[in-house]
């Protein structure tokens, strides 16, 4: 890697967009999550608490990261199942600021942080681990669930009508996205050493929303560029000095890319986009031809 | 006995807090049908700027209220001119992602401006108390508790009585007929949230002026409260929260008597919990389908 500096900030942003991935699956299935912060840092406690008082080891820590992530997902899916978008929303958000509570309720004495945490994660581990979560994402997608998945997504009511166990759905969105998420917290404290309940709190949402935001929800390489991009931008920020604003910038970020987006909501605009220039073509060249047969009889 | 009555006391004093911003909270959704998840920040912002100017310009409460005022007004028109009015109504999702983001701006912009430690707030009125009876009251607290309770009350009889109330009203019930009927839709809209956004500055500088410290991320763990109290009397009341604002002030007081101090942000959280396991709609939502 080029130095230590670059290499622990790259090293920063797969694990972000690790976590974003996840993120991408989640919202996906209809769930507007302001949680995943709060299950990175959740697998992050179980794993380091894990690390620190029963040497569990790095791989076995992740694993238990990511189990803690999972279950933490399909809890909160299972809590919010009877309720719509926005609302669920507020309520993931604010049982993620509950989990900022609880974690400093419960550690306390260490100043409410975990420290000790032995240092296992590199550049290198968290790439491997991000090509492993795409492969993943990718195998989702071209799966025959996948189907069920977005539909879900769109209109849990008339997917249940065709027979989509749209519960069933989005407690595997969640629980799916919250693994994820959690090995991503898992990869953070063997990084750091450490984790401090903040880690799960609101800055850390924010930021995965604005890489799923910014990236996309047509394909999975855009969370993840968006995660990367903008990791290394706000680090570039630090650079010339403005390291302060780099916070707000990133609000008013995603203010702009909201804005600038009138389209909006990115549910339905993204499954009629389906794709690329080239279903577009065909598309264009079908209504063609259909008019070229309806003219001739 | 005393205690007991003490508690009741503390508990409308942080219920005043959190029911004045839950009421502007709600009023922004029930009309603009947006989550302001920024609510909170805007009156952590007024307080700010209201600290600001009575260094500046000396003056005590009169000052402090008028910056509050002003402050509010023009973040609401700022918010609403700028940013809220380029969504349509169906971009529910996108206007609570944009107030996500301008949060962020609020808290890391204060941040970045004040510095992220308490800065202390001056007393603006006397720091008195009053003895009622068997229950100890300061003025601040007598402040919040009394323009609260007015300014409630005058927002709830101006709905109610006014045609200006009676046109608010109408678009939070349906816009499309509302604007049919000739009503001024944009100007409603605009009206309303400054209203609201002025109700949060006013209640952000009586509690910063009632506790004496203000950081920026303050406006964060107000926030919280308030989406517990939105939840639990369930969107699209806009007096139930009121009722529920000061029900958990007073659960929060009682638990920071009876059970611990270190308890008390819990207590919401706990509510919150047992709502959404029991009527996650609300106590007073209605019952919304998946998706």
């Amino acid at each position: 890697m080029i130095n230590a500096y670059w290499d622990s900030i790259f090293t920063t942003a797969a694990i972000l967009a690790i976590a974003s991935v996840g993120l991408q699956i989640t919202i996906q299935s209809g769930q507007f999550s302001v949680f995943h912060g709060a299950m990175m840092g959740m697998g992050g406690y179980a794993a380091g608490y894990s690390a620190v008082k029963y040497d569990l080891p790095f791989i076995p820590g992740l694993a238990l990261a990511s189990v803690v992530g999972a279950a933490a997902g399909v809890l909160v899916s299972a809590l919010l199942l009877r309720l719509a978008g926005l609302t669920m929303g507020i309520a993931t958000l604010a049982i993620g600021e509950g989990m900022v509570i609880v974690a400093n309720s419960f550690f306390p004495g260490e100043a409410a942080g975990l420290i000790g945490v032995p240092l296992e994660t590199d550049f290198a581990g968290a790439m491997v681990v991000l090509v492993a979560v795409i492969l993943i994402a990718t195998r989702l997608r071209a799966s025959s669930n996948y189907v069920a998945h977005v539909a879900s997504g769109n209109d849990a009511v008339a997917a249940t009508s065709v027979g989509i166990p749209s519960a069933r759905v989005r407690l595997w969105g969640f629980g799916i996205g919250g693994a994820i998420a959690g090995l991503a917290g898992g990869l953070s404290v063997f990084r750091l050493g450490l984790i401090v309940p903040t880690d799960l709190g609101f800055t850390l949402e924010v930021q995965l929303l604005l890489f799923v935001i910014i990236g996309g929800r047509a394909t999975i390489w855009g969370p993840v560029l968006g995660a990367f991009a903008i990791t290394c931008g706000t680090e570039g920020l630090r650079q010339v000095n403005l390291d302060l604003d780099r916070f707000w910038i990133l609000g008013a970020l995603l203010v702009l890319i909201m804005l600038l987006r009138p389209e909006g909501v990115l549910l339905r605009r993204h499954l009629r986009f389906g794709g690329t220039q080239l279903s577009a073509l065909q598309d264009t060249v079908r209504q063609v031809k259909s008019r070229l047969t309806r003219a001739s009889t | 006995m005393s205690q007991a009555l003490q508690t009741i006391v503390d508990g409308l004093v942080s219920g005043s807090t959190y029911a004045l911003l839950a009421l502007g909270f709600a009023l922004v959704y029930g009309v603009l049908g947006v989550l302001n998840v920024a609510h909170a920040d805007f009156a952590i912002l007024g307080a700010y700027i209201a600290l600001v100017c009575v260094d500046t310009f000396g003056g005590g409460l009169a000052m402090a209220l008028l910056a509050a005022i002003v402050t509010g007004i023009v973040s609401g028109a700022v918010l609403q001119l700028l940013v809220l009015r380029r969504l349509t109504t169906e971009q529910h999702l996108s206007a609570f992602i944009i107030s996500l983001g301008v949060a962020f701006v609020i808290q890391y912009g204060l941040g970045r401006v004040f510095g992220a430690r308490d800065r202390s707030f001056p007393s603006l009125i006397s720091a008195k108390y009053v003895e009622l009876g068997a229950v100890t009251v300061s003025y601040p607290q007598l402040l919040v508790i009394g323009v609260t309770a007015v300014t409630m009350v005058a927002l709830l009889v101006w709905l109610q009585k006014s045609s200006t109330g009676r046109e608010v009203r109408a678009v939070a019930e349906n816009e499309t007929v509302a604007s049919i009927l000739g009503i001024h839709v944009e100007k409603v809209k605009l009206l309303t949230i400054c209203i609201a956004t002025t109700m949060a500055t006013i209640a952000g500088v009586l509690l910063v002026n009632q506790t004496g410290a203000v950081d920026p991320f303050l406006g964060g763990k107000l926030a919280l409260r308030m989406f517990v109290i939105v939840l639990v009397a369930g969107m699209g009341s806009i007096s139930a929260p009121v009722v529920v604002a000061f029900a958990l002030g007073l659960t929060e007081a009682i638990t920071v008597v009876y059970i611990g101090a270190e308890w008390q942000n819990f207590a919401g959280f706990v509510v919150l919990l047992v709502v959404l396991l029991l009527r996650p709609q609300g106590l007073a939502g209605r019952a919304v389908r998946l998706g």
